[in-house]
């Protein structure tokens, strides 16, 4: 009978990873639920974006003299000579005036923002007045919006984190109840081949959709250290995902989704504080150096160890339930 | 070809208890027998076949598939039998014909993709290859499972009640199934609690109850022990001259 020369455990491993991946996405809710975070975040900045530029845009301006004008426009202003620039403001025919009443010098301007601090530092210099203001350029949009941004993504990394909890425990729990995870324990492999395959799919499928998420924020607004941020992302997915795997397994039939998959959400979310609490110690471990990164931390290459650590533990885990 | 000796298992209960779920149970089966597991609800069926099949393992005892020793060497014996779980064991996501095919290529089979259509096709489930194992029926699930089964060509099939959930007819095709495969010098190992269909295909059977063996034999010798003509009415006094716990 059986003439089949079992392949190299590696292979085994890719097969099964790809199987359980294939399975995963063949998921809508949870195809969705990779997808969506990102998309609604980017069409939400997308909107803000558009809307804010809508309203600070306008670069026009009303005074009495070409001279003005002249340097204004040479700023980057809209800016027209108008006989009374207060009229013109007022009716709404333009969103800023200057001219001179008299008490001295008037700047009115509907918005904050560059071009009125333009404006009004063009009016001191022109007055010699003691002082003006000076808009210094950025270093980089990063650094201005880094704790903006940082904040984002690492509220998107605490959602992928408990994902990687429900991927591993929502995962085995289906596989245990359809009979599946006997069936693929009955071939001949060892037991934690099955375990890894699960490991590697959650990991790859919560890895590639955070990179993405990151990448589209990044794109849009800027992202302090996106290499780390996609790093720690991928590993504290892995890491929640081995801690479902690993408290489901330890569960086994005798308990429900449920039981498993809260423990699994307060061990994760504890260590997240953990990391943001202490983030000298949370760079080095999983999970927890999501809440290390947002505090500015970036991951040591201990959270990777123990990040591995981690599942093989859970690997262990799967393994001793079957006995 | 399979042989169990004094196979020993004990769970812990919720409420802190032991429970004996396969007490001292041994048996053995030849190539080309059709061996009964019969037993009440627990009897300790499904744990006996997960023991057979290296998935748990016994607190006590042997089990050789072959000349392998199942239990020192559970890999190697994986790869002379398969195991049919009384769910069936489909992953709802992946087609019949990508289920059947991993579990082929997983284990080294040559052509699995040819090898998965040739056997969907032959057991009559060539016309649903495509469809997700979801949006099976019953009747076809479980022969999409025994074509997964038979992938790397086993020595040994342990089947937990392979006809749950069947109708009459999809039964009866089952059967008919598991006795062509015997017929191929295949032990086949299946549970049941269904009388009749043991009746119909089963050459040998051993009725467990509280993980106990209480009998073992061919149907006859069955009937005999039971001082019934009806094996339903020899495995009820089977059962009830076994004392009370």
């Amino acid at each position: 009978m059986n003439t089949a020369v079992s392949p190299p455990l590696v292979k085994a491993w890719g097969l099964l990873t790809m199987s359980v991946l294939t399975r995963t996405l063949r998921e809508g809710l949870v195809l969705r639920a990779l997808i969506w975070p990102a998309l609604i975040i980017a069409l939400t900045l997308l909107i803000s974006a558009t809307f804010v530029a809508g309203l600070y845009a306008s670069k026009s301006a009303a005074v009495p003299e070409v001279a003005l004008a002249e340097v204004l426009v040479a700023k980057g202003l809209d800016a027209r000579v108008y006989a009374d620039p207060e009229a013109a403001f007022v009716s709404g025919e333009v969103d800023r005036a200057a001219f001179e009443d008299a008490e001295g010098w008037v700047l009115l301007a509907r918005f904050d923002g560059a071009y009125t601090t333009i404006m009004e530092s063009e009016l001191r210099a022109r007055l010699g007045a003691a002082w003006r203001p000076m808009i210094i350029p950025r270093a980089g949009r990063n650094a201005a919006l880094g704790p903006t941004t940082r904040l984002l993504v690492g509220l998107l990394a605490v959602l992928f984190v408990l994902y990687g909890v429900v991927f591993g425990a929502g995962g085995l729990s289906r596989d245990l109840q359809d009979g599946s995870l006997d069936a693929e324990r009955a071939l001949p492999l060892p037991s934690w081949v099955h375990a890894a395959a699960r490991l590697s799919a959650a990991g790859v499928a919560l890895s590639v959709a955070f990179a993405a998420s990151v990448g589209l924020i990044h794109t849009i607004l800027g992202v302090n250290a996106p290499f780390a941020w996609c790093v720690v992302g991928g590993l504290s997915g892995l890491g929640g995902a081995a801690m479902g795997l690993g408290l489901m397994a330890r569960a086994g039939r005798a308990e429900s989704l449920s039981g498993p998959l809260s423990r699994g959400l307060v061990a994760v979310t504890g260590l997240m504080a953990l990391g943001y609490s202490a983030p000298t110690i949370g760079r080095q471990l999983p999970v927890a150096s999501v809440g290390a990164l947002v505090r500015g931390d970036l991951p040591g290459v201990g959270a990777a160890l123990t990040t591995l650590l981690l599942c093989a533990l859970a690997a262990w885990m799967f393994d001793r339930s079957a006995r | 070809m399979l042989r169990a000796m004094n196979l020993v298992k004990s769970f812990h209960d919720p409420a802190g208890g032991v429970v004996h779920a396969v007490a001292g149970l041994s048996l053995a089966v030849e190539p080309g027998v059709i061996y009964g597991l019969l037993g009440p609800n627990g009897a300790g069926k499904t744990t006996t076949l997960r023991i057979l099949a290296t998935l748990t393992r016994p607190d006590a005892g042997e089990v050789h598939i072959g000349d392998i020793d199942a239990l020192r060497h559970p890999v190697e014996a994986r790869a002379r039998m398969a195991y049919v779980p009384a769910e069936g064991g489909l992953p709802a996501r992946l087609s019949a014909l990508e289920a059947v095919t991993l579990f082929g290529e997983v284990q080294g089979v040559p052509k699995a993709k040819d090898r998965a259509m040739e056997l969907l096709h032959s057991l009559g489930a060539g016309a649903y290859v495509g469809r997700e194992c979801a949006q099976l029926s019953t009747g076809m699930k479980r022969r999409v499972v025994l074509a997964r089964a038979l992938m790397h060509d086993p020595g040994l099939l342990l089947l937990d009640e392979p006809t749950d959930g069947l109708d009459v007819q999809g039964r009866l095709d089952v059967l008919q199934l598991i006795q062509s495969l015997a017929a191929e010098r295949r032990a086949v190992v299946l549970s049941s609690h269904i009388m009749g269909e043991v009746e119909r295909v089963c050459q040998r059977a051993c009725i467990i109850h509280r993980g106990l063996k209480i009998a073992e034999g061919s149907l006859d010798e069955l009937r005999a022990l039971g001082g019934a003509e009806a094996l339903d009415d020899a495995f009820v006094a089977l059962l009830n001259a076994e004392p009370k716990p």
